[in-house]
């Protein structure tokens, strides 16, 4: 005589859905138990006054304000065959700005610098061989590429760029891979 | 749906894909009225049910490109259709103090409802002013929204449970039981209808066309 497991069944019942013994019992239940068949009753009326609910009508300017906005952001894109577009600029820029960023601060290398800090390499190397860098500040020109790898280690002797180097590229680096990693998203999502 | 064929939506929506507005103009005319109804139920009131309407086509338009034809479209669209639906509850939940003067409040005398016959010179709003109709609005209106939600789907729009579990994505137990509730609780509105607006209210609200 409970009726909480033919509550639940009520949607279900009253959608046709239920079949067998578990209609056979629901029926049953119904034609004893006045809540349950009242309960159906009510809402048996509900659904007629839903019924009575007009067809609505979409306005006609509907899909004419969807165009009409598309159309703007086409035009203003004008280059949605090339999804990622606006991503790839970003992550071209971050770039130029790393390789530009890294390449100006970089620690002075005009030979005011490197004479004094040679002669010191060479006084100390004395029997040994050289620290690594050294080799590359003894060297007449070093390549940019080569020095700026280096010369991390240089700089904790205390020259000012470094702190502001790595501030660069802790910032621009990740920014870069963020930006690569939407342009591979965006044309994947294009397929 | 019957009358379109799947291989001509097919091609429609692959056109839509490379960004063919007139192919997307037809797509939408075809999905537009459940679209829009679906929208004017959740929402109580045409401008507001035309806003998410028109928001649930852009929303779709731009995410056709990641449509990979695993569901039915129309199961996409509407899921869309009903997310937007839900955000913006939420989003008028998040700021109950702002609330308009022709949607029913959410209150258990329902006043603010009992104004909105009144209003606007709207042809639309005034072709729906039907009595059934305006009780019909403010008693939804009072239902949870993702009760709503599935009742609307169920009662009035007329989707399956299979249907509205794929665009819910939901599993079948859960609608059922949610429809269960969403129908038992309209039901106890339902019955206490007539205190809930008594019968003079919406008839000077219809008399009132006339004055302005």
């Amino acid at each position: 005589m409970s009726c909480e497991k033919f509550t639940e069944n009520m949607s279900a019942y009253l959608d046709g859905l239920l079949s067998g013994k578990e209609l056979s019992e629901f029926q049953e239940h119904l034609s004893v138990c006045n809540r349950c068949s009242q309960e159906a009753e009510e809402l048996q009326s509900m659904f007629s006054w839903l019924k009575q609910a007009g067809d609505v009508a979409p306005p006609k300017e509907l899909r004419k304000s969807v165009l009409a906005e598309l159309k703007k952001e086409q035009s203003s894109k004008g280059r949605r065959y090339l999804p990622g577009f606006s991503q790839a600029v970003a992550a071209a820029a971050v770039l130029i700005m790393l390789v530009v960023g890294n390449l100006s601060l970089l620690p002075p290398a005009p030979l005011s610098d490197t004479v004094p800090m040679r002669a010191t390499y060479q006084e100390e190397s004395g029997a040994e061989t050289p620290p690594a860098d050294a080799i590359i500040y003894t060297q007449e020109a070093p390549d940019n590429v080569q020095f700026s790898e280096k010369s991390e280690l240089n700089s904790a002797a205390g020259s000012e760029p470094f702190p502001r180097r790595l501030a660069l590229n802790l910032i621009l680096i990740p920014l870069f891979l963020f930006f690569s990693l939407r342009v591979i998203q965006k044309r994947k999502e294009a397929g | 749906m019957g009358e379109f064929l799947e291989t001509d939506e097919k091609i429609l929506i692959s056109l839509c894909k490379r960004g063919d507005l007139s192919a997307y103009d037809k797509l939408m005319q075809r999905y537009e009225k459940k679209v829009y109804a679906l929208c004017f139920r959740m929402a109580g009131n045409p401008d507001d049910a035309a806003d998410l309407a028109q928001e649930a086509f852009l929303k779709a338009f731009r995410a056709l490109p990641s449509f990979n034809g695993q569901a039915q479209f129309s199961t996409w669209l509407y899921r869309i259709v009903t997310n937007t639906c839900l955000d913006e509850q939420r989003k008028q939940a998040r700021r109950p103090q702002l609330f308009s003067l022709d949607k029913p409040l959410n209150t258990e005398d329902g006043h603010l409802a009992l104004t909105l016959p009144a209003e606007a010179p709207d042809p639309l709003a005034t072709a729906l002013s039907h009595e059934t109709e305006a009780e019909i609005k403010a008693l939804l209106s009072m239902l949870p929204a993702a009760q709503r939600l599935v009742l609307v789907l169920r009662d009035m729009e007329g989707y399956s449970y299979e249907e509205i579990a794929r665009i819910l994505n939901l599993n079948s137990g859960t609608v059922k039981s949610r429809l269960n509730r969403a129908r038992a609780r309209l039901r106890d509105l339902y019955l206490k209808k007539e205190e809930l607006f008594p019968p003079t209210v919406h008839l000077k609200g219809k008399e009132g066309r006339g004055r302005s």
